[in-house]
């Protein structure tokens, strides 16, 4: 197990790499550069020359690209463009606003998914089923901009329930912080929540087929009991798996719900620097979030290995 | 399973790229500009309510840099002015009066600029303003290796000098006029030198001016909080106890904002909301005032297509402005012939070109082109540029030119129109209070904003001229003059001048709205 998960550290570094390399060339392959943005309209060639000078910008690419991989192996993620603040302090304060959206998020669809899917395969075809069917569509089909805003005309515009947007930090004050959470965390749940229902509807009917849950019930063992400790036991790990795998829309859900609902975290961070082509922003951002996925992605290996003492790790 | 990773990262980014399109459609990829600055004459009269409160405002984007040597975005600007002082401030009508600069004299060969500055007055760090702080003020800008983008504004400096501590003597290369409106701008804006030094190339965190409010923190694309100066030199003022500054990138949910009452008010909303707002007046406020900006398309003279007049006026007598006006700003756009908005003193409604599909036709004839030709143009990739292009598109299309579209990003389209590699393309200025800011620029042979590579001497003379003059009466006179020919050129297609569009709830009093479109709070109180 210590030697698996030591490969996996070990297999970042690679990825690491390509990520690096991919934002530098997605960036660089975009028309328009950081002088231009910074200067705006007013761009008079000499300032441009000035200013592209000032941020390195007119060394041959092969020379930034390097001069960047190493600054970035050395944990120097570079200062912002604009305001000059080093990245990784950007990076830092905000994580705690995103991680708690994602872990909220996470939170939440699974207390839709979990009881909505065990549900629907108990009994197929009734109108919790057909609820459940129709929940997935929504989820599945409705974009996160949308149903925020959406959201935000019912409950902040019309009913005047919820405040539109902002933030609070949790140590102000939590009920502030967690009434402001609402919106935003519901519209990246419900797209999560969706494809995790159906998800443990499917394994739960196959695993409820199976012969061992025949000889539970035929045993006398109790029809809920058979489904909460049988059944979902076994139908419950593609379910941490969609988790992981939907680490990466989740974090994209967050730029975008971050953006509307002006919250201060990791994807209204990202969204700034795409906007102002802060590059050293943008690069950190991606790399760190890259990182998250990957992290995500081994915590629920490792997570299978204890729920599922059948897998093996050689 | 990696293949759903992407995919999902594609449509994430697929809808971030839709959200900043969404962000980017009110003005700032039109209008990325500067614009003047200063704060309402004294005499003005704003109904002012109770003292003290904070107030909440929602703004387009996150500010760029404290540093007005630094600044090149229209947003910072919108700060500016609540911590720092112009020497010379401008009035909602555009006339200059005095700010940090009590008064001051222009000799009569227009060189020499003799400047008396308010006594008594102190950063917010404690140390003194005076002459000697404007001067390391303008030293810094002037220095090559800061690389200040406000540089060009003092380029007509010879020198500068203090016979005593609160006289400040500006002595100009050549004559000119507008000198006094570049004061009322960023240039104009005082910073502590004790902080400058200081904090060096961090000042951009700790800015500190001798402004009606006081730094406090910035928590990026969160918040910005500025707090009253309670020794401010201004006697009475400001009014508020703190102001809180929040990016609302989502134009969408501005109005939202403000209805659910998380802001008092905003720096602007988009024009499919005026209706919205309209029916609410018992609850906000909404201004649309015309802004001292322009809007226009330009064509590339240096490519031989458009090295026809006649083909340029063709596009001049297809553009239908009051349609423009109706579809894509609601009515709030003042259609417009000229570099010269009605928000201004140089404006004059006689410079016009008729809507004329006929007209059109018959010049595309004298172009030698009777069934018309085809372009591209190079459109902002937010919907509202786009929109715009579109309408664009469909208006030449009656006159039997074909428009394509090419649509970038803003900063692709800066790049590509400096570099010249472009037929036609479009765009704004926000615009300052004095006509030779919105006008030489772009016109004058090999001038920076001159992209299209217009060229004619006689305007060339006409624009320098009014910027020698001394009397506006007489520089109308010369603007008008240039316009007309401009337009016989037929270089540009004006479109028109956009409004400012701020919204308040009715608690918020005395504000006052500024066509430079920026944000001065010093008077304005908040009731709850």
């Amino acid at each position: 197990m210590a030697s698996y998960i030591v490969r996996r550290l070990l297999s970042f570094v690679p990825v690491a790499l390509i990520l690096i390399v991919f934002t530098f060339s997605l960036i660089h392959l975009t028309p328009g550069n950081p002088a231009y943005t910074i200067l705006g309209d007013e761009a008079s060639p000499e300032n441009v020359k000035l200013m592209e000078a000032k941020l390195g910008l007119d060394q041959p690419l092969s020379v930034q690209f390097l001069h960047y991989v190493s600054n970035t192996m050395h944990g120097d993620f570079g200062n912002s463009l604009f305001g000059g603040q080093p990245v990784l302090e950007l990076i830092v304060t905000r994580i705690p606003v995103t991680l708690e959206l994602a872990v909220l998020a996470i939170l939440l669809s699974l207390c839709i998914s979990l009881p909505l899917g065990i549900l629907s395969a108990n009994k197929p075809g009734s109108w919790i089923d057909h609820a459940g069917r129709l929940l997935a569509l929504a989820g599945a089909a409705v974009p996160t901009f949308w149903l925020s805003l959406i959201l935000v005309f019912l409950l902040s515009v019309t009913v005047r329930l919820l405040p539109a947007l902002g933030w609070v930090p949790l140590t102000e004050s939590v009920g502030g912080n967690l009434i402001r959470m609402i919106i935003p965390v519901f519209a990246l749940a419900l797209p999560l929540s969706a494809m995790e229902s159906r998800m443990l509807r499917g394994e739960m009917l196959e695993v409820l087929s199976q012969v061992y849950i025949q000889v539970a019930r035929a045993k006398g063992i109790r029809r809920r009991a058979v489904l909460m400790r049988h059944a979902l036991r076994n139908a419950v790990l593609p379910v941490i798996t969609i988790i992981g795998l939907q680490m990466g829309s989740l974090l994209g859900g967050a730029v975008i719900v971050e953006s509307i609902f002006s919250l201060p975290g990791m994807g209204q961070l990202v969204f700034n620097s795409i906007v102002q082509r802060d590059y050293s922003v943008l690069n950190g951002c991606v790399l760190f979030m890259g990182g998250t996925i990957l992290m995500t992605n081994l915590i629920v290996d490792v997570l299978f290995a204890l729920l599922d003492p059948r897998i093996r790790y050689s | 399973m990696r293949e759903t990773i992407i995919k999902r990262a594609a449509a994430s980014l697929l809808t971030a790229s839709i959200v900043i399109a969404l962000l980017s459609g009110c003005g700032k990829s039109s209008d990325p500009a500067p614009a003047a600055s200063g704060t309402s004459t004294n005499g003005a009269s704003a109904s002012e309510g109770s003292a003290g409160g904070k107030l909440r405002v929602g703004i387009i984007t996150d500010f760029g840099t404290m540093d007005p040597a630094k600044s090149t975005l229209l947003i910072d600007e919108e700060l500016y002015n609540n911590i720092y002082d112009d020497l010379i401030m401008t009035t909602p009508d555009g006339k200059l009066v005095p700010g940090l600069a009590k008064s001051w004299t222009v000799s009569d060969d227009g060189l020499t600029y003799t400047f008396r500055l308010e006594q008594g007055v102190k950063f917010h760090d404690g140390t003194d303003f005076n002459a000697q702080a404007v001067i390391d003020n303008w030293n810094w800008i002037m220095d090559p290796k800061n690389a200040s983008p406000r540089s060009t504004d003092l380029n007509m400096v010879a020198s500068l000098s203090t016979p005593d501590p609160y006289t400040l003597v500006v002595k100009l290369k050549t004559p000119f006029t507008p000198f006094l409106a570049t004061l009322s701008d960023r240039t104009g804006l005082i910073v502590s030198p004790a902080a400058r030094k200081k904090y060096g190339d961090q000042y951009d965190m700790h800015p500190v001016g001798t402004g009606p409010f006081e730094f406090v923190e910035w928590n990026k694309n969160d918040h910005l909080t500025i707090k009253k100066n309670p020794n401010y030199w201004r006697k009475g003022y400001p009014l508020l106890d703190e102001i809180e500054f929040r990016p609302i990138v989502n134009q969408s949910q501005k109005l939202n904002a403000l209805i659910s009452g998380q802001v008092d008010i905003v720096d602007s909303i988009p024009f499919q909301d005026i209706p919205k707002v309209e029916s609410m007046k018992d609850q906000f406020t909404m201004t649309s005032g015309t802004s001292y900006g322009f809007s226009r398309i330009y064509m590339n003279l240096a490519k031989p297509l458009f090295q026809n007049v006649h083909l340029r006026r063709a596009m001049n007598y297809a553009v239908n402005r009051d349609e423009i006006n109706q579809i894509i700003y609601f009515g709030k756009f003042v259609p417009g012939y000229s570099f010269f908005s009605p928000a201004s003193w140089a404006n004059d409604p006689s410079v016009k070109y008729e809507y004329s599909i006929d007209k059109a036709k018959e010049e595309l004839k004298l172009a030698g082109m009777p069934n018309g030709f085809s372009f591209t143009f190079l459109s902002a990739n937010d919907p509202q540029s786009m929109q715009l292009s579109q309408l664009f598109q469909s208006q030449f299309a009656k006159a039997g030119i074909k428009m394509n579209i090419e649509a970038l990003d803003s900063s692709a389209i800066t790049k590509r129109t400096i570099d010249g590699d472009f037929e036609v393309a479009g765009g704004g200025w926000s615009g300052m209070v004095d006509p030779d800011q919105n006008s030489y620029a772009f016109a004058v042979t090999g001038a920076p904003f001159n992209r299209g590579k217009y060229s004619n001497p006689q305007v060339d003379k006409l624009l320098q001229q009014a910027r020698e003059m001394s009397s506006n009466d007489e520089r109308k006179k010369i603007y008008t003059e240039a316009s007309k020919i401009i337009n016989d050129d037929a270089p540009f297609v004006f479109t028109g001048f956009q409004p400012v569009l701020d919204v308040w709830s009715n608690k918020v009093k005395g504000f006052e709205v500024y066509p430079d479109q920026l944000l001065r709070f010093y008077k304005t109180s908040i009731s709850h």
